[in-house]
């Protein structure tokens, strides 16, 4: 249907063109069906008549109401036909900037005269239209904003304070008013002046005062309404600087001023030094004779393109053959201003708005200024601070901003808002030149910063090398300015003083730094007409060519519905004008579809490094609509590229775009990529379309480096692990007995980074490797790793002395047998003293214990080749001779609430021989001192760490805050003190103090630091109980060490292992103490490394517990036993009233026959979890009973306290915390040696299960099937 | 191929001790009830710092054979308890007084070598807010130099107090930090730009304590 509506494609030229008249050979409009937002281009092909050159060439067209002429144009950016004129004249298509020169600055542009006359405008009408009145006359010639405006609208007045705002640049008619006027119509007596200026003083020169300075612009020229009055050096005077509202300074010395003045319009100046206006690009380089002319015109028109700041022209004149020049029509950096908003400066020179529709490459940028007035500034300061009268847009300061201001350096900015300079003053980076004051404007972009390129899918673009943007603002408007503008009519009419023999006219760019990749600006020149007067007729300078070809002109786009006829007519200089035959086409309603095809994604594979398959795909992009569409297509990955990205089609035309994988996707790691090409139809919107693209690089993974092995696995760990490997989905793992993997005994995948075996054979070197896969491939195999498996346990018996032996001897001699078939016997321990081998590899071994009065209990474990132990079941023997008790230590009691301690590396001399190492704070030899706080008292700590060796010091118990709870933050470096001060806010009860530091606890609560810490408060004053430390209230510190035997380790604590072999009580071996027959208070800390002790008395008798680790229970607790995990606390009350003095009862632990897993119920006397003391009964303690003291406590009380507890309905978060993990070897294996020593016989342990605890397996067995 | 049951770390939620990992926060005076979950294979002892708790809940058989499986003497204030393999263990206690947002507390196995070799945890106190808001203000009329601020202070905790030329303002600025060494911190304004205006106002926030 769009066809019927194209009614003509090619016309001819009518009847007209007779011989001696041009011709217009063809002519036809693109688009073909032209939709109501096409601008329709109308080509013809235009010749002279014979012997003629073209003059003119006009394009006509009517919608039937306007009918309107146009120039045309050659086909734009086509300079080979241009038309000439007498003289050459070349265009200026392309812009070079090879040359600068030195010919001086145009201060002042917009026009050649001087306006001090009023204007008298003609045949005026206005209109008011959303508050802004327009007025139209036969001409705006010599009009300037900031004019004054007079008449009246309909006999309407215009307010006398009225000026003109603006004049259109496109306009030769037409201009806006600074305020709106109520009527439309005709405008009668209008007349535009200069800016009248009432109340004028002199201030300081060249400053000078007026009641109002608005409608004031730099560079209008001052003049007194009466021509007399202002006397200014130089004459001439123009404005140089607005102030502020009612002031101005000028650029001359004034020494008198009128009370009123008048500003008129502006003039070229030229200034000698001043360094623009560089390029001499065009002149006409034969002079006109101009000599016989009285008047003279030059018009022609300009069209610039790619102007960005400070770009201009000028269009010269020089009288004389080329020696002197002068600028008669120019235009500077001034165009069309675009407003971008919601913009966010950072630190980059990438800047992001809302929109960045409407930018350009080019455009030079600022943001709004803050105008910031009456500032003083001090110059004696450095950087100079600025003291504003004015405060209102202080607020609005940021540091950062740029700072422009007379005698303020380029490039200054603001530093800092008030602070301590004062909060309404700002301090600038630079030094201001001097001091006073200044008027300035702040803003957040440099001057010189212009817009570098542009990303219109993000809405951001970047600025010029050289930029920085001020930081962190957002939210900002911005503007963009450029002077781009299509062609103008301009116009100059000749000076007298012009009219000579040697008139030459010239145009020249100025102010042009080319900045990579802005494109080259441009200015077009076009249709010189140069007409001189002598008389009538005038006489036109003719053309050198002919002129003959194809013009192209455009018609701008018309409404939906309206038929446009048009006609091209040529005048050549033989006088013979032709007009082709009109020709219309129908305007149909712009909606162009976007279609593409195939709707189908992109999907490519390959390998790492490439090639892709598919490496590209094709899609066609249509327009299925009306009117011609612009088009874009885009993505966002830089390894696809598309070609073409956008283009223009005609309603009904297609074009193909090619997406590419390119070699940029060879670089890809392994992975799977996406891309989305968008398709968008920029024109309305209609139709655009997605199409995804996925790209998936496979590699297949890196080996495994698999773990060595040691050269002999002992069954606990059969098995190979591996690091995770990168990308890897699974693993295979071979098994082979040979190191060339001929016939792998497995070939096995796992999911995770590790694989264990069973079954394997004593005795046999196994060879294992592994290889990492996924989707693909499969990496190389890992290097060979082998180990010969061993698991099964040595075997070793005692055989003597026999079982129940009793010696007098405080030693006796051991010896007994072991073997190991495939990895031999490495070592031989009894009672962790280690045995000599009589024959090659302990076949026979001996070795002599220590024995104590009463039972010993002696086990010996051979360790073979592969690390496994094996235990022989334990035997006594019974010592004849009378232990010796030590004395019970007591540790000294500090008083607060200062507290001096120290650590130190002590000694303490436990047994023959070499002294044992310790530490201890403030050398108490093995645990410090007792601290004695009371609650709400403020605790000072001055704590001196000697060690040399960081520790911490934690206050197991208190509430404090964390910074002061000495946990691994808290470290106190070697030679340090530490000096934590807090609120005791703890109820009274049994506290401690010990080492915290990650991961060295054990090793330093071994060697014996720490201490108790006694806490007392008011309530538990109030109670009748036991409290004189040391006379019937005593601590008790349980705790067990081993002592090494051998080397130079001998007599030292064994700083490994879970259960030492000796207890310790206050640091004391073989403990007694002696207690008074009455009630005494005992606070009993567990402070072993992981040892659960299950107390009692030795006569079984009831004790009492008081008080738990954080204070006194509601009640005493009477019980006959009570068992303890390390770190806990407990206080008792033990009734010794009525007892015999001379007689004794022992603090007892019975750990023997606990639950499945307790901690000190191991069944090993050796190894990490083995012990002399594990899952026997032993005594603490012994207490041998002394005579009552003076006022002894008789009474046991039956309350206590009255602690309220939380309870659920408290609760206002609940949390689990699992504690995860396995310990100890690996379940599997010790599962299947438990099986397997069920067969061992009457060697084995029986099953230490109590009935009605749970069924578990017990994970710590270490026996062995051992003889004996 | 059976399963592989490998030796595995012990830890809280399969996360060994890392000295930088937070591995709880819990809200300032939160009331809080805990369950350790001892899937390990192993007993342990559980450790917690800052607070005194109160069992709820104890696999019953162990100590004790009555129905909550606590014995009387553990139905008191503790810090401290044996955690069986396999069994679930409760406390509720209060983490109150003390909150930073930097500095936590550990919980852990009081077995040594467990702890160690990575069995702890930490926790944080948290209290995002301005902790204990205190704002304080002034108008100035005539000339009144001196500006002191004095506020309830924990001991031992740093503050920092802050300025706004408006209360409504987001941009408090830091003018001080105050360490406290009683129960009451006090600044005393030197600022001679703050000191000159007529009105401002000041707060105190929670400790911004380094180590």
């Amino acid at each position: 249907m769009k066809y019927l509506c194209q009614l003509v494609a090619i016309i001819f030229a009518t009847a007209s063109a007779l011989l001696g008249a041009p011709t217009i050979s063809s002519s036809s409009i693109s688009p073909s069906t032209p939709g109501n937002t096409d601008t329709v281009a109308v080509t013809a092909n235009v010749q002279p008549s014979s012997g003629a050159t073209l003059s003119q060439v006009q394009l006509t067209y009517s919608t039937g109401a306007v009918t309107t002429t146009l120039p045309f144009r050659e086909t734009f950016g086509n300079a080979s036909t241009t038309a000439g004129f007498t003289g050459s004249v070349d265009l200026m298509n392309a812009w070079t900037a090879t040359t600068v020169g030195n010919t001086g600055n145009v201060k002042l542009l917009g026009g050649t005269n001087n306006h001090t006359a009023p204007i008298v405008l003609s045949n005026c009408t206005a209109s008011t239209v959303n508050g802004t009145t327009t007025v139209t006359c036969t001409s705006n010639a010599g009009l300037i904003p900031g004019m004054s405006f007079s008449g009246s609208i309909n006999g309407t007045s215009i307010a006398a304070t009225t000026t003109i705002a603006s004049i259109p640049s496109s306009s030769t008619t037409t201009f806006v008013l600074s305020a709106p006027v109520s009527a439309d119509g005709t405008v009668s007596n209008a007349t535009a002046a200069g800016v009248s200026l009432t109340g004028c003083s002199l201030a300081t020169t060249p400053t000078i005062n007026c009641a109002s300075t608005t409608g004031l612009s730099i560079g209008m020229g001052i003049t007194s309404t009466s021509g007399t009055g202002l006397t200014t050096n130089p004459g001439n005077p123009t404005v140089l600087a607005v102030t502020n509202g009612t002031q101005f300074t000028l650029n001359s010395t004034v020494t008198a001023v009128p009370a009123t003045l008048t500003a008129a319009g502006v003039a070229l100046v030229l200034n000698a030094g001043d360094t623009t206006y560089t390029d001499t690009m065009a002149t006409i380089t034969n002079p006109i004779n101009a000599t016989s002319a009285t008047t003279g015109t030059v018009q022609f028109y300009a069209q610039t393109q790619n102007f960005v700041s400070n770009n201009g022209w000028a269009f010269q004149v020089s009288p004389d053959g080329g020696t002197t020049w002068n600028t008669r029509i120019s235009e500077n950096y001034a165009g069309e201003t675009v407003t971008v908003a919601g913009c966010t400066l950072n630190a980059t020179t990438t800047v992001s708005c809302s929109s960045v529709a409407g930018l350009s490459a080019g455009m030079a940028v600022q943001s709004a200024n803050l105008a910031i007035t009456g500032c003083t500034t001090s110059s004696t300061t450095n950087p100079t601070v600025v003291t504003p009268t004015d405060t209102t847009d202080l607020a609005n300061l940021a540091v950062g901003m740029y700072i422009v201001g007379t005698g303020i350096p380029a490039n200054t900015r603001v530093i800092a808002v008030g602070g301590t300079n004062g909060a309404n003053t700002f301090t600038m980076s630079g030094n201001a030149s001097a001091s006073g004051t200044v008027t300035v404007t702040a803003n957040y972009l440099p001057a010189n910063a212009v817009i570098n390129t542009i990303n219109t899918t993000a809405n951001t673009f970047t600025f010029n090398t050289g930029v920085t943007v001020f930081a962190n603002a957002s939210g900002v408007t911005l503007f963009a300015t450029t002077v781009n503008h299509g062609f103008i009519l301009e116009q100059y009419a000749l000076a007298a003083s012009e009219m000579t023999a040697n008139l030459k006219f010239r145009f020249q760019f100025s102010g042009y730094t080319p900045i990579a990749p802005i494109k080259a600006p441009s200015l077009d020149i076009d249709d010189i007409t140069v007409t001189l007067v002598n008389g009538v007729p005038p006489v036109t300078v003719a053309m050198t060519s002919t002129g003959n070809g194809t013009y192209t002109g455009q018609i701008p786009p018309q409404a939906a519905g309206a038929t446009v006829s048009y006609t091209v007519t040529a005048l050549d200089s033989s006088g013979a004008s032709t007009t082709s035959t009109a020709s219309s086409y129908n305007v149909v309603t712009s909606a162009p579809v976007l279609a593409v095809t195939p709707a189908t994604s992109l999907t490519a594979s390959g390998d790492v490094g490439g090639p892709f398959t598919p490496g590209s795909a094709t899609y066609t992009v249509s327009n299925t609509g009306v009117g011609s569409m612009a088009w874009t297509a885009s993505n966002t990955t830089t390894w696809l590229t598309l070609f073409p990205t956008g283009g223009t089609l005609a309603a009904g035309a297609s074009t193909s775009v090619t997406a590419t994988i390119n070699p940029t996707a060879n670089t890809l790691i392994g992975g799977n990529y996406t891309d989305t090409i968008t398709f968008t139809n920029t024109t309305n919107g209609t139709g655009n379309t997605s199409e995804g693209v996925t790209l998936s690089a496979a590699a297949p993974p890196a080996a495994p480096v698999v773990a060595a092995l040691p050269a002999i696995l002992n069954g606990s760990y059969d098995g190979v692990t591996w690091p995770a490997v990168a990308g890897a989905t699974s693993y295979i793992v071979q098994v082979s007995l040979s190191p060339n993997f001929s016939s792998p005994l497995l070939t096995q995948t796992f999911t995770s980074n590790g694989a264990t075996f069973s079954n394997l054979t004593d005795g046999i070197t196994y060879y294992y490797r592994v290889g990492a896969v996924n989707n693909a491939g499969t990496s190389g195999w890992s290097a060979t790793v082998s180990s010969v498996e061993d698991a099964t346990p040595p075997r070793i018996s005692i055989t003597s002395p026999a079982a129940g032996a009793s010696t007098a001897a405080t030693s006796i001699t051991v010896t007994g047998t072991s073997s190991d078939a495939t990895s031999g016997i490495a070592s031989v321990m009894v009672n962790n003293t280690v045995a000599a081998t009589t024959t090659n590899g302990y076949a026979t071994w001996t070795a002599t214990v220590p024995v104590g009065f009463g039972t010993t209990v002696i086990t010996a474990t051979a360790v073979n080749g592969a690390g496994t132990p094996a235990t022989t079941p334990p035997f006594q023997v019974i010592g004849t001779t009378q232990q010796t008790y030590n004395p019970l230590r007591i540790p000294d009691l500090l008083r607060g609430p200062t507290f001096n301690l120290t650590l130190d590396q002590t000694t303490m001399q436990y047994l023959s021989g070499p002294a044992t190492q310790t530490y201890s704070y403030n050398k108490a030899g093995f645990w410090g001192p007792t601290l004695l706080m009371r609650q709400g008292d403020y605790i000072q700590v001055n704590l001196t760490n000697n060690l040399p060796a960081t520790t911490t010091t934690h206050w197991h118990g208190f509430h404090i805050p964390a910074i002061m709870d000495g946990g691994p933050h808290e470290v106190i470096a070697a030679g340090a003190t530490w000096t934590p001060s807090f609120y005791m806010k703890n109820q009274a009860a049994t506290f401690w103090y010990h080492p915290h530091l990650h991961p060295t606890t054990q090793q330093q609560l071994t060697l014996g630091a720490g201490g108790l810490i006694i806490v007392q408060d008011p309530q538990e004053a109030a109670l009748t109980l036991p409290r004189t430390y040391g006379v019937d209230d005593f601590p008790l510190v349980l705790t067990s060490r081993t002592f090494l035997t051998a080397g130079i380790g001998t007599n030292q604590f064994a700083t490994q292992g879970a259960f030492g072999n000796q207890m310790l009580v206050n640091g004391t071996l073989t403990p007694q103490m002696n207690l008074p027959a009455q009630i005494v208070r005992l606070r009993i800390l567990d402070a072993e490394i992981a040892r659960n002790h299950n107390l009692g008395f030795s006569d079984n008798r009831t004790f009492y517990v008081i008080g738990s680790d954080g204070g006194l229970l509601n009640a005493p607790v009477p019980v006959t036993r009570m068992v303890m995990g390390s770190a806990e606390r407990y206080e008792i009350l033990l009734d010794l009233r009525g007892a015999t003095p001379g007689t004794f009862v022992d603090l007892t632990t019975y750990n023997a026959n606990q639950w499945t897993g307790y901690s000190g119920g191991q069944p090993g006397t050796t190894g990490a979890n083995g012990s002399l003391l594990n899952n026997i009964n032993f005594v603490d303690l012994h207490i041998n009973i002394v005579a009552p003291t003076d006022n002894p406590v008789t009474t046991l009380p039956t309350t206590l306290a009255n602690n309220v507890y939380w309870t659920a309905a408290n609760v206002t978060n609940s949390r689990t915390v699992q504690l995860t993990g396995v310990g100890g070897a690996p379940l599997r294996g010790r599962l299947k040696k438990w099986h397997s020593r069920l067969g061992c016989g009457a060697g084995g342990h029986p099953a230490r299960r109590k009935s009605s605890r749970r069924d578990a397996y017990w994970p710590h067995r270490q026996d062995a099937c051992a003889t004996s | 191929m059976p399963v592989p049951l490998l030796r595995r770390p012990l830890s809280f939620n399969n996360l060994v001790y890392t000295p930088s990992v937070v591995n709880a926060t819990v809200n300032y005076n939160a009331v809080e009830q805990w369950t350790l979950a001892n899937v390990s294979n192993l007993d342990h002892t559980f450790h917690i710092h800052d607070v005194q708790f109160y069992l709820t809940s104890y696999p019953v058989g162990y100590l004790s054979s009555n129905a909550s499986g606590i014995p009387a003497y553990m139905q008191g204030w503790k810090d401290s308890f044996i955690l069986p393999a396999g069994t679930n263990v409760s406390f509720i206690a209060q983490f109150a007084d003390f909150a930073s947002n930097t500095n936590p507390f550990m919980f852990h196995c009081h077995f040594l070598q467990h702890e160690d070799a990575g069995l702890m945890g930490q926790f944080l106190v948290q209290n995002n807010a301005v902790e204990d808001l205190a704002v304080a203000s002034f108008t100035r009329t005539g000339s009144n130099p001196a500006v002191t601020l004095q506020f309830q202070a924990t001991p031992g905790t740093t503050y920092t107090v802050q300025f706004s030329p408006d209360m409504t303002s987001t941009n408090w600025v830091n003018v001080g930090t105050i360490t406290s060494n009683g129960t009451s911190g006090t600044f005393i304004e030197t600022n001679p730009a703050r000191l000159s205006l007529g009105r401002g106002f000041y707060r105190v926030t929670i400790p911004a304590i380094t180590q």
